[in-house]
Order: C-alpha cells, then sequence, then structure tokens
C-alpha cells in the first residue's frame, strides 16, 4: 500500500493539470503556496475536492488554515491525521 | 490586471463630500440632486459612458436617444447607490425592510437551501444595490461572508470596512488560497457566501452565451459549491425608486456532482447566467459595468 505522500504526489499533479512533472519530480518539502506550484485559490478547490474524494476525508474544516499547505510533508501529515480520526 | 477600471471619482475625498452632505439634506432632496450629479458624471465620464453604451446597446436593442436615456439611469442608479452607503451599513433590521417595496425577499427560498446544511452561495452580480442584498442576507441568523476584491485604495478600503459587521464578513479574494479555505470553512459550518458573479478576478472562467455573445464569468462560485455541497443561489436586489429596493431571486442550482468536470460547472454556471441575462432583459439600466463586457466583439 503506498504512503498518503506518495498517493498525494499524483493528486497535486492532476487538480494543478501539471502535465511536464511526474510525481517523482516533486519533493517532500515542496512548498505548496508561493514555490514552484503557485497554488492560487481556484487550484486550492480543485486540491481539496481530489484529496477528499480519493481519502474520504473531510480536509479543510476549522481547526485547517494555510499552515498546512506549507510543503507536502505537512499536507500528509494532516490527511493522516484526518484518516486515523475517521478510522479509515 | 483587471480589465475594467475605477472613474476618477471612485476616491476618498467624493466619499466623504457624500457621507458629509447627504445625510444632512432632507431626504426629498436627494432624487433631484442626484438627477443633476447623474448628468455631470454622465457628460464627463465619457469612457465610461462609451462603454456602457455599449453594453446597454446589445442588452435593449435601442439605439439613439433612447439608448442614451437608459446609459444616464446606470449613472442615477450609482448615484442611488453611492448615497445608500449613508443608510444602508447602519440601518437595523426593521429599517432594511421598510427600504423593500415587496416584503417578499426569497427568505423561505434561502432557509430551504441552509435546511441541507452545506451552507448557501449567493451568486449575485453589480446589479441594482449588492450591498444591501448583503445586509438582507443577514436576517437568517448567521454570519454572511462577502467574497470580494478589495483594491488596496482608500475609496475601497472605506466601503469595506463601512459594510463589515459582527455579521458580515468580507473576506478578500486577493488572499487567494487563504481566502478560498477561509470560504469553504464558513460553508462548512452552514454559513452563507455571497459573491459576485460577472467580473473574471481569475484565470478559471468559461465563456458563455449571453445576449447572443459569448461572454466571460467566472467558474469558482460552482467549484466551490462542487467541494462544499452548498446549492448556489442566484439573486439580486433591484431598485425600485429612490432608496426604495426588491429582492429579486432565481431557483437554486445544486452543486455539480463531481465527477462531471468542467463542463458540469458550466451548465450550472449557465443557468446562473440565464437568470442574469433574464433580470437585465427588464432592468438593464442598474446594471453598473462600466467597461467593454463583450471585448472580442465589441466592434459588430
Amino acid at each position: 500500500m503506498a504512503s498518503v505522500k506518495e498517493q498525494l504526489k499524483p493528486i497535486i499533479l492532476k487538480s494543478l493539470r501539471i502535465t511536464d512533472l511526474t510525481p517523482e519530480d516533486l519533493r517532500d518539502d515542496q512548498p505548496l503556496l508561493g514555490g514552484e506550484l503557485e497554488i492560487d485559490s481556484i487550484d486550492i478547490l480543485q486540491l481539496v475536492l481530489e484529496i477528499e474524494r480519493h481519502f474520504g476525508i473531510k480536509l479543510v474544516h476549522a481547526n485547517f488554515d494555510k499552515q498546512h499547505l506549507e510543503s507536502i510533508n505537512v499536507l500528509a501529515a494532516i490527511i493522516e491525521s484526518k484518516m486515523a480520526a475517521a478510522g479509515n | 490586471m483587471t480589465r475594467w477600471y475605477e472613474h476618477r471619482f471612485h476616491n476618498i475625498t467624493a466619499q466623504r463630500i457624500i457621507f458629509a452632505i447627504i445625510p444632512r439634506l432632507p431626504r426629498f432632496l436627494h432624487p433631484p440632486i442626484a438627477v443633476i450629479t447623474a448628468l455631470i458624471f454622465f457628460f464627463m465620464l465619457t469612457r465610461e459612458r462609451r462603454a456602457v453604451t455599449g453594453n446597454l446597446r446589445r442588452v435593449s436593442g435601442k439605439r439613439g436617444l433612447a439608448l442614451q436615456s437608459k446609459v444616464y439611469w446606470v449613472f442615477y442608479s450609482f448615484c442611488d447607490l453611492m448615497v445608500s452607503y449613508c443608510y444602508v451599513p447602519q440601518a437595523t433590521h426593521p429599517q432594511l425592510l421598510s427600504m423593500l417595496v415587496d416584503p417578499e425577499r426569497g427568505a423561505a427560498k434561502i432557509d430551504r437551501c441552509l435546511a441541507a446544511g452545506n451552507g448557501l452561495i449567493v451568486w449575485t452580480a453589480h446589479v441594482g444595490n449588492w450591498e444591501f442584498a448583503s445586509r438582507l442576507l443577514e436576517m437568517h441568523d448567521r454570519p454572511v461572508n462577502v467574497a470580494r476584491v478589495v483594491e488596496d485604495k482608500p475609496a475601497e478600503i472605506t466601503l469595506r470596512n463601512l459594510m463589515a459587521s459582527e455579521r458580515l464578513k468580507i473576506v478578500d479574494l486577493k488572499e487567494g488560497a487563504a481566502a478560498t479555505i477561509e470560504l469553504l470553512q464558513a460553508l462548512r459550518r452552514n454559513e452563507i457566501v455571497a459573491m459576485q458573479g460577472d467580473r473574471v478576478y481569475q484565470r478559471h472562467s468559461a465563456d458563455v452565451p449571453f445576449f447572443s455573445q459569448p461572454a466571460s464569468f467566472p467558474l469558482g462560485p460552482f467549484l466551490l459549491s462542487q467541494v462544499s455541497g452548498a446549492p448556489v443561489l442566484p439573486g439580486f436586489v433591484l431598485r425600485e425608486s429612490w432608496l426604495r429596493y426588491r429582492a429579486c431571486m432565481g431557483d437554486p442550482i445544486p452543486p455539480v456532482p463531481a465527477g462531471d468536470g468542467d463542463a458540469g460547472l458550466q451548465r450550472a454556471l449557465d443557468q446562473a447566467v440565464r437568470f442574469l441575462e433574464k433580470t437585465l432583459t427588464t432592468h438593464y439600466d442598474q446594471w453598473m459595468n462600466f467597461f467593454d463586457f463583450w471585448p472580442i466583439n465589441s466592434s459588430d
């Protein structure tokens, strides 16, 4: 079973419609906001939609903020904790 | 970079003059003052007048003096909107209701949408008085999050601060992803989000037929609806006479299923745009977009 991080990277590329990179090109500490990926206000919706659908969780709730998009590492950790809380 | 621009009187000095003088004058003097002010702006703001003339020609099919008189009424509607900032932000709910010519304001429709628990996105436009509309939404006992682009200009910041209150929160779309997260969280708390759908601020837009020509509208509200599960309710507050209004609501547009992609979003957008089109057929002199709405086809 692939780790959350490994599952997350293709989701990021799909949501952002990035075709010139592969999941291996994404670093674990890759910033999601303000870095090369430059996620904007619409991209974030597409990313949330794909993550919630794929992992069966509600990612964005009261305690979610933009710090959770600091890097792939941080986002993966949040997803793991939400999955654990949901019993997935 | 936006393709519209603000006229040179949209500044803090003009606002201070309005806020200092208008509330001190008897109300019966407001309409004649607006008639004269609108006339001055109609002649001075030539670039804006030309753009509005082009837009209204397409919407109404009118020509000549009949068209110019309607263009003038757009400037008059803008005077009403600016003066309403003296009264609408601080009005109590009974005072707001007394400014409605018809007590039917779509409240039951809004409550039915909120009953599902996924929040509600109210899709409005630069028609009539959108600030009045946001205050009406406050009456549903939950916060209203008004998503807008607040330009970094004193005049814009003043208007934002005037409208912000305990119940009415302005979410500045310039904050990018952080603003989106805030809106999504609000919907998940079953709150109301109000968005103006007739100006494209983001690259994610779609061209849909609008008065027989394709025009760009943002897809963002419908994507937010898809992620949150909130329905989109198109609605406007139209001016009936000086500082007197009527609420006008369309039918709720359910969230687009996640598998439907951009085509589904575009169908939902098209439904909202049809309602805007229907409203503008009779109230085009309240559509306050002072830029060429169909820039590609402006020559035909």
